[in-house]
C-alpha cells in the first residue's frame, strides 16, 4: 500500500485506489454531486482525476400508439438516457466517508469501489 | 505494438459499495451508509431502519478508524431483539419481554380434536427448534432457544404438566363414554362446530334419521310413517309405558317458590272479582275501598237501591245539567287517577252499602247518571221523558224527596218509589214489566210532531205543482245593437238606398229609375219599322247604342254598390261578434 508522504504529515496514511462511479438519469443532479465530490476530495488535497464522463446509453422503447391496432399506424419514441460519470480518488476510507456525507441528489446512484491491492 | 496498460482498479479483487441514503428512523440522523453491491438490489427493497441498524451499527463499529472488511457485512437478516420502551411498553426497567410470545411457537399444548390426543410437534413448538444464525465465518449470531430456555423455564414445564393432566382428563372421558351410550350418540351428533348435527355419524351407532329417535325409544312398531299412526293412540302408549306420566304437562317440574306478598294480594283479587256477587260479609269491600279510595274519594254511604234514573231525576234532568255532569265525567275519567271508571264501575255493580262522601256523593251520582243516561238514548230514541214533577205531583213533591234523600230517610225514599210504581202500574200499556218500571213515568212516548217541510215534502208532485218563483235576475243582459233591416228591391234585388252614388248625389239628382230607363231601353230597342227611312233608321241605332250605354253604366253601379255593401255588412258582423260569415254577394 502506497504510503503518502507529505511535508508537515508525519504519520503515514494508507491509501487505497478509490474509483466512485455515479449514474443517474438525470444529467443536472448528476452533475452537481460530481462536483460537489471533487470540490470535496480537492478540499482534502487529494488526487482527483475525473469527472470522466462515460458514453450516455441511450434505452429506446418504440411501441405503437394504438393499443388496439386500429387506425393510423402512429409510433411512440421512448427513451432513457443513462449518464455516468466516473472519479478516481487516491485516499483512504475515512476521507471517502467524509467526502461520500454530502448531499446526494435523488436519483443519482454513487458506488464506491475500492481496491486493496496496494 | 501498444504498451497495455493496467486499469486504475483491478475488478477482480476490488470490492464495490453502493452508497444508501438512510432517513434515520425513530429520531436517528440521516446518514450514507454503504451497502455491498452483491446486495444491492436487497439493499434498495430493504427497510430504511432495518438497514441503518444492520449496516449503521456495524459501519460505526467496524469502519470507523479502520479499513473496510465487507466480510461482516454479507450476513443475513437479524430479527431485532426487544428493547426497552419498544411495542408501547414503558422503559421502567422490567422486563416486559417474557410476556411477548414468541412467533411461531413458544409453547402450549395442542391436542387433536378427534382423537385427543396430544400433538408432539404442536406441544414443543418453535421453542423447542434452535433458531441458530451464524455468520460466514462461522460465527454464532443468535441461539433463540438457549436464551428462550434460559429466561422461561417454567413455561415449558408448565406446559408438560398440562399436557399430563389433559391426558388423564381424556381418558376419564373414554371411559364415561363408553358406560353412558347417550353421550356417544351427542357426541357424535355434534359436528365440528359443536351444534348438534343429525347428519354425523360415528362408528355406525346412530341412524341417520334422528327424526325417528323418539319413535325408536318409545319402541313403537311402525313408527316411521306418521301418517298412518294415530298420534294420540301413539301418545297413549307413550303414556301407558310411561306410568309416571299421566298428563301432558306431567314432568315438567315446576319451580316452587315461597308465596310473596304480590301473590297473596293477586289471589284476593281474583277472588274477590269473581265471588263479588256473592259478597254478603263484606270482604270485597275493602278491597274495592282500597282501589277505588283513591279514585271515587272516601265512599262512605250511597243509596243503591235508587236506580240511577232515579238519582237522574232528582237532579232534574235538565239536559243543561247533564252536560255538565257529561263533562264532569271526562275530566275526571282524564284528570283522575287511572282506573277511575272501572272503580265506579265496581261500585255501580258490585257494592251493596257504601257510604258515601257528601261532598264526593253528588259528583259521583252525576257521572253514573250521565253514563245511564247515555246508554239509554239509544234505546229509549222514541221516548220523552216526563219531568218528576209531573210524577210526584208537583215542585214541592220534588223538593221533599231531595231532602228525604239528604237525610237518608229511607222510608221516605220507599214511599216515593212505591208511588212511583203505582202510577205505573196504572199507566202500563202491557209493556214488559221491565220496561215499565219506572221510565214509562218518565218518558212518554213522543207524538207526531209535523212542520212545514214535512207537510209539504209528503205532497207528490201530480197533487202539489210546486213553482219556482221567479225573482229577477240581477244580471244584464247583453243589449243588442238592433240593426236596420235591408230592404231589397224585387226587381233588382238591390239594396234601397245603399248606392253610394245614388246616394252621395241624392241631394243633387233625382234617384235613379231603373224602372223607367229599362222601359226607355225597350222603347228604344223595338224593331224597325219597313218603311223607316234612313235618318229613322240612324235615330233607331243612335237610340239602341244609347240604351247599352246606360246598361253598362248602371250595371257598374250596382257592382260597386254591392261590393261596398257587402264590405260594409262584414265589419258589422265582426263588430257584433256574431259567428256567421258575412254574406256574400
Amino acid at each position: 500500500m502506497a504510503v503518502l508522504k507529505k511535508p508537515g504529515f508525519e504519520n503515514p496514511v494508507e491509501q487505497q485506489r478509490i474509483r466512485i462511479t455515479l449514474t443517474s438519469r438525470n444529467v443536472k443532479n448528476l452533475e452537481k454531486v460530481c462536483t460537489d465530490l471533487i470540490r470535496g476530495a480537492k478540499d482534502k488535497d487529494l488526487r482527483v482525476k475525473g469527472p470522466v464522463r462515460m458514453p450516455t446509453k441511450t434505452l429506446k422503447i418504440t411501441t405503437r400508439k394504438s393499443p388496439c391496432g386500429e387506425g393510423t399506424n402512429t409510433w411512440d419514441r421512448f427513451e432513457m438516457r443513462i449518464h455516468k460519470r466516473l472519479i478516481d480518488l487516491r485516499s483512504s476510507t475515512d476521507i471517502v466517508k467524509q467526502i461520500t456525507s454530502i448531499s446526494i441528489e435523488p436519483g443519482v446512484i454513487v458506488e464506491v469501489s475500492i481496491d486493496a491491492a496496494e | 505494438m501498444p504498451r497495455q496498460r493496467n486499469g486504475f482498479i483491478d475488478r477482480s479483487t476490488a470490492k464495490t459499495y453502493q452508497l444508501v441514503h438512510t432517513s434515520g428512523g425513530d429520531g436517528g440522523t440521516e446518514k450514507h451508509v454503504f451497502v455491498p453491491v452483491n446486495d444491492a438490489a436487497a439493499a434498495q427493497r430493504h427497510d430504511e431502519s432495518s438497514a441503518s441498524f444492520l449496516h449503521e451499527s456495524i459501519h460505526d463499529a467496524k469502519i470507523a478508524g479502520d479499513a473496510i472488511d465487507g466480510s461482516q457485512w454479507d450476513q443475513e437478516y437479524v430479527r431485532t431483539e426487544f428493547e426497552p420502551g419498544e411495542y408501547g411498553c414503558p422503559n421502567d426497567g422490567y422486563d416486559y419481554s417474557k410476556h411477548f410470545k414468541v412467533i411461531g411457537g413458544g409453547g402450549g399444548v395442542f391436542m387433536d380434536g378427534i382423537t385427543g390426543k396430544p400433538n408432539p410437534d404442536a406441544v414443543t413448538g418453535s421453542s423447542s427448534k434452535r433458531n441458530t444464525v451464524r455468520s460466514k465465518d462461522g460465527v454464532l449470531l443468535r441461539d433463540d432457544v438457549a436464551e428462550f430456555d434460559k429466561e422461561f423455564p417454567e413455561i415449558l414445564q408448565t406446559t408438560k404438566d398440562d399436557i399430563v393432566r389433559t391426558q388423564a382428563a381424556i381418558r376419564e372421558i373414554k371411559a364415561e363414554r363408553k358406560k353412558n351410550k347417550d353421550l356417544d350418540e351427542v357426541f357424535a351428533a355434534l359436528d365440528s362446530e359443536g351444534e348438534l348435527d343429525s347428519s354425523s355419524q360415528r362408528d355406525g351407532d346412530l341412524d341417520v334419521e334422528s327424526a325417528d329417535d323418539f319413535f325408536n325409544e318409545a319402541g313403537l312398531s311402525g313408527s316411521n310413517d306418521l301418517l298412518e299412526d294415530d298420534f294420540i293412540t301413539t301418545a297413549q302408549q307413550i303414556c301407558e309405558r310411561d306410568e309416571v306420566k299421566t298428563g301432558p304437562l306431567d314432568g315438567i317440574v315446576k319451580e316452587y317458590r315461597e308465596p310473596r306478598l304480590l301473590d297473596e294480594q293477586f289471589e284476593k283479587f281474583m277472588r274477590a272479582s269473581e265471588d263479588v256477587s256473592n259478597d254478603e260479609d263484606g270482604e270485597s269491600e275493602e278491597f274495592f275501598h282500597d282501589s277505588a279510595a283513591n279514585n271515587v274519594g272516601d265512599v262512605d254511604d250511597v243509596h243503591a237501591h235508587l236506580t240511577n234514573n232515579e238519582l237522574e231525576n232528582l237532579f232534574g234532568g235538565e239536559e243543561g245539567f247533564l252536560d255538565e255532569l257529561s263533562n264532569l265525567q271526562i275530566s275526571e275519567t282524564v284528570e283522575g287517577d287511572v282506573g277511575a271508571e272501572d272503580g265506579v264501575e265496581h261500585l255501580e255493580s258490585n257494592c251493596s252499602e257504601r257510604r258515601a262522601d257528601p261532598d264526593r256523593v253528588a259528583e259521583y251520582e252525576d257521572i253514573t247518571n250521565a253514563e245511564f243516561e247515555r246508554g239509554l238514548d239509544g234505546v229509549l230514541d222514541s221516548f220523552s221523558r216526563v219531568p218528576m214533577e209531573e210524577v210526584l205531583g208537583s215542585r214541592q213533591g220534588v223538593e221533599k224527596a231531595f231532602e228525604a234523600l239528604e237525610r237518608n230517610d229511607r222510608e221516605e225514599v220507599a214511599r216515593l218509589d212505591k208511588r212511583i210504581e203505582e202510577g205505573l202500574d196504572e199507566e202500563s200499556d202491557g209493556h214488559d214489566s221491565d220496561l215499565d218500571t219506572k221510565f214509562d213515568v218518565m218518558y212518554e212516548q213522543k207524538g207526531e210532531k209535523w212542520d212545514c217541510e214535512t207537510i209539504v215534502s209528503t205532497y207528490s208532485n201530480l197533487d202539489n205543482h210546486p213553482s219556482v218563483i221567479d225573482a229577477p235576475s240581477s244580471t244584464k243582459r247583453r243589449s243588442v245593437v238592433k240593426q236596420p233591416v235591408i230592404r231589397l228591391d224585387p226587381r233588382t234585388q238591390a239594396p234601397e238606398g245603399y248606392m253610394p252614388s245614388v246616394r252621395a248625389n241624392a241631394s243633387e239628382a233625382a234617384p235613379v229609375d231603373f224602372g223607367s230607363s229599362r222601359r226607355e231601353v225597350a222603347q228604344k230597342t223595338q224593331a224597325r219599322d219597313r218603311g223607316e227611312s234612313k235618318e229613322d233608321k240612324r235615330a233607331r241605332k243612335a237610340a239602341a247604342k244609347e240604351a247599352a250605354r246606360e246598361r253598362r253604366a248602371l250595371k257598374s253601379e250596382m257592382k260597386k254598390a254591392f261590393g261596398s255593401e257587402s264590405v260594409k255588412q262584414n265589419r258589422h258582423a265582426t263588430a257584433i261578434g256574431t259567428s256567421k260569415v258575412a254574406m256574400k254577394f
